[in-house]
């Protein structure tokens, strides 16, 4: 070893796993789904066995504080008892389903689970500690729009919410303070007169304002804006249109972060692809409240608003081969995570602290993780969760959640070699101790 | 980077003009239609032009003209006969060693080849990558609909002159807007960020204060207003005339004919509401692609399909 290599401190864990122990017939090929309360990270899944006689049904709620995690519902149900039961509730679903939401106003929120499976329907809803969960037999149309919502964001006196109905997203607000119960839908901006809807897919709190995004998929995506705590019915603001003019290559917003006064979003061409579909990649963008924006990642353009490269030097997609596919984007505290996978790069986890550079801080185990499915991020009070959903030659279908703390002391720590050096690059981490990885107890 | 940047597009999308006018950047040299690409040697690029034009027979007349432009400072007849000469003496050169001469002739200003023709095969795009590397690749696009619109007129213009009536029954030029496209998509792709860049015609010549700085920027030369001024006056090309008799051509007669810059808004025809109107007969069942497609036992997309596939490369260039 050198003697410049002595002297670097030790790699930290940067990405710890917290997966929780389970059976594996429990965890493998089981669906799964999860949420955060009061800066907990709440994990529900559905496993049924081999035989498709037997079914478990828990609900986990992580610790990151302690490292821990509880079991706060537990149930199987065997295909005899279902049957005696679906013949009163007649639910049946050919595949497994699990919904988690988050739906209340703020000072009461409460968790509603859905549990589907041939077997039978089970919802649930818990204590506003989220300690328990009781069966929810009552209240239909509550649960109905818990399940229904997809992202919701609270100003002073107002809530705003996004629902999927009738497969299509649709903005409502309700009033915290009059009618907390009343939820009135807000008319989105129009291209005119016997156009199609728009298709709205996010929304954002930024700076003061709310912002939505609209899929279209003909122009590209467009961003509008209007005041989050304003009574006044007030039209919208166009803050980006077209894609930020790659029209059709960004007819899709896959998310809209807002973070240290900019809004991030992440934007790409979809499921289509064909022949002509060249750089097919993701792209990020950021987004001031001006209209102004930057692109941190993409292909270099010109545009309206002047000559945009990529910030981060990295084309749609991360630059790599065959694109890689856009899984997530995180804000946590002083950084930013995004979660990319490629069938040759694997899992990347990449970090930014200030939205504009971006390094890999993968840990070897998580690079490892074949054929990544799905990989979410949910920010809970210590740091940020992944739940990662992929297949292994070894164990099929499964899971893995790993955390990653908040930043708070920054320290000297070694990453991968920047691109064409052989010099190890620095970055700032925080140092901590290794979580512990409570096991658990079996189901019954 | 390299001293080149070659323009990629179909034929009759605004490439004589907007060539035309970045060339007339102070740090570039805007060069007419070499057609250098289409072959190994001088000598191949000789065999082309003449099996595409019996007129051209000593060679491209835009290549002749730059030739007798360098050489001799004019483009005169004279100028053009000795630059015929020039060329016939070199017919055993690559292709490389004749642009590495053009470009060593304009240096050190950066050249700007522009040749729709080597945006009909992916091998003319290969050639000219593998020949420069490291070349600037600027890919034009203008709308199908008046792209289609304005190819149209210019082939029957052409057939009438020379045969009294228009060709019929071919395949529809949206069919050739798509296909040279999708071959310079194919091609730009590969290429590292930042080595190529999409621009609509309609967008320059509308907004040029807009998008020529833009251009200049991504090549790394000058973007003050003098520069950026003299970009917008194509006029001022020598290549901006028709050329002498011996080597009429090279860029877009119209354009020859009317160089100047026109202010005002370039608009943009709807695709969706053209092919509501006038769905095209994309291969005329009597046609030669039809019958070729029909021996050899291969089915020709479905009408909607193929529809479906145009207006999506349209939607990506940002045409509706």
């Amino acid at each position: 070893m050198s003697a410049s290599a002595s002297v670097l401190p030790p790699p930290l864990d940067i990405l710890t796993d917290v997966t929780p122990s389970l059976p594996r017939a429990d965890r493998d090929h089981a669906a799964r789904a999860a949420a955060v309360l009061n800066g907990r990270l709440y994990v529900a899944w559905l496993a049924l066995d081999d035989q498709r006689q037997r079914e478990s049904r828990v609900v986990l709620r992580y610790s990151p504080e302690a490292g821990t995690w509880e079991t706060l519902y537990q149930k199987t149900l065997s295909a005899g008892r279902a049957r005696r039961k679906k013949k009163a509730k007649g639910d049946k679903s050919s595949g497994l389903s699990v919904a988690i939401r988050n739906y209340g106003p703020n000072e009461k929120e409460v968790l509603y689970v859905e549990f589907v499976s041939p077997l039978g329907r089970v919802q649930l809803y818990s204590a506003e500690d989220g300690a328990e969960f009781r069966n929810a037999r009552a209240d239909s149309k509550v649960l109905a729009a818990a399940l229904a919502l997809r992202e919701k964001l609270t100003g002073k006196a107002d809530e705003y919410a996004l629902f999927s109905i009738g497969g299509r997203n649709v903005l409502q607000r309700r009033n915290l303070q009059r009618d907390s119960q009343r939820w009135t839908q807000i008319p989105m901006p129009s291209k005119g007169p016997g156009a199609e809807p728009p298709q709205l897919s996010h929304i954002a709190s930024f700076d003061g304002k709310l912002t939505i995004a609209i899929d279209d998929s003909k122009e590209g995506f467009h961003l509008w804006a209007r005041n989050l705590a304003s009574e006044i019915l007030q039209e919208w603001v166009s803050l980006l249109r077209r894609g930020g003019q790659r029209y059709s290559m960004n007819a899709h917003v896959f998310a809209c972060v807002p973070w240290k006064g900019a809004l991030y979003v992440v934007s790409g061409p979809g499921e289509r692809r064909s022949r002509t579909d060249h750089q097919v990649g993701f792209e990020m963008l950021r987004i001031y409240l001006d209209g102004s924006w930057d692109l941190v990642l993409g292909a270099p353009r010109v545009t309206g608003s002047g000559l945009k490269v990529p910030l981060s030097c990295l084309g749609p997609g991360t630059d790599e081969f065959t694109p890689a596919r856009f899984c997530f984007l995180a804000e946590a505290g002083s950084e930013l995570l995004l979660g990319t996978y490629e069938d040759v790069a694997g899992l990347q986890i990449w970090q930014s602290e200030d939205g504009g550079s971006w390094s890999v801080i993968n840990s070897a185990e998580l690079a490892g993780l074949e054929k990544i499915r799905s990989a979410s991020a949910f920010s809970i009070s210590t740091g940020t969760a992944l739940l990662l959903e992929f297949e292994s030659s070894l164990r099929g279908r499964t899971f893995d959640i790993w955390f990653r703390p908040f930043a708070k002391q920054p320290v000297l720590q070694r990453t991968a070699a920047a691109p064409g050096t052989s010099s190890p690059r620095y970055t700032h981490a925080v140092p901590r101790e290794p979580l512990k990885n409570e096991p658990l107890n079996p189901p019954e | 980077m390299s001293n080149l940047l070659i323009m990629l597009s179909p034929p009759r999308s605004f490439s004589s003009v907007v060539s035309t006018m970045i060339g007339e950047h102070p740090d570039l040299y805007g060069f007419p239609e070499l057609h250098v690409f289409v072959g190994d040697t001088v000598q191949d690029v000789i065999d082309f032009e003449r099996s595409s034009n019996k007129r051209h027979t000593a060679g491209p007349p835009g290549l002749l003209r730059a030739l007798a432009q360098l050489h001799d400072g004019v483009q005169t007849n004279g100028a053009a006969f000795r630059a015929i000469g020039w060329l016939n003496d070199r017919r055993d050169w690559s292709v490389k060693r004749l642009m590495d001469y053009l470009l060593e002739a304009v240096s050190p200003k950066l050249g700007l080849e522009k040749s729709p023709v080597i945006a009909q095969k992916q091998m003319y795009l290969e050639r000219a990558y593998t020949c420069y590397p490291d070349a600037y690749y600027l890919h034009l696009t203008r709308h199908p609909v008046s792209t289609r619109s304005s190819w149209g007129e210019f082939v029957e213009n052409k057939a009438k002159r020379r045969k009294g009536e228009g060709r019929s029954e071919r395949v529809d030029r949206l069919i050739g807007w798509h296909h040279m496209h999708t071959n310079i998509l194919r091609f730009t792709s590969t290429l590292p960020l930042g080595q190529t860049l999409r621009v609509k015609g309609e967008d320059i010549l509308s907004e040029p204060d807009v998008y020529l700085p833009q251009i200049a920027e991504w090549l790394g030369i000058r973007t003050d207003r003098e520069a950026i001024e003299a970009m917008k006056h194509p006029e001022n090309s020598p290549y901006a005339r028709v050329g002498p008799d011996v080597a009429r051509g090279g860029n877009d007669p119209k354009f020859m004919r009317s160089p100047e810059l026109r202010a005002g808004r370039v608009k943009e025809p709807s695709l969706e509401a053209f092919l509501e109107e006038k769905f095209p007969r994309w291969f005329p069942a009597e046609g030669t692609f039809s019958q070729a497609a029909k021996r050899s036992g291969l089915k020709i997309a479905d009408d909607e399909k193929i529809a479906e596939e145009i207006s999506g490369l349209a939607h990506l260039f940002g045409y509706l």
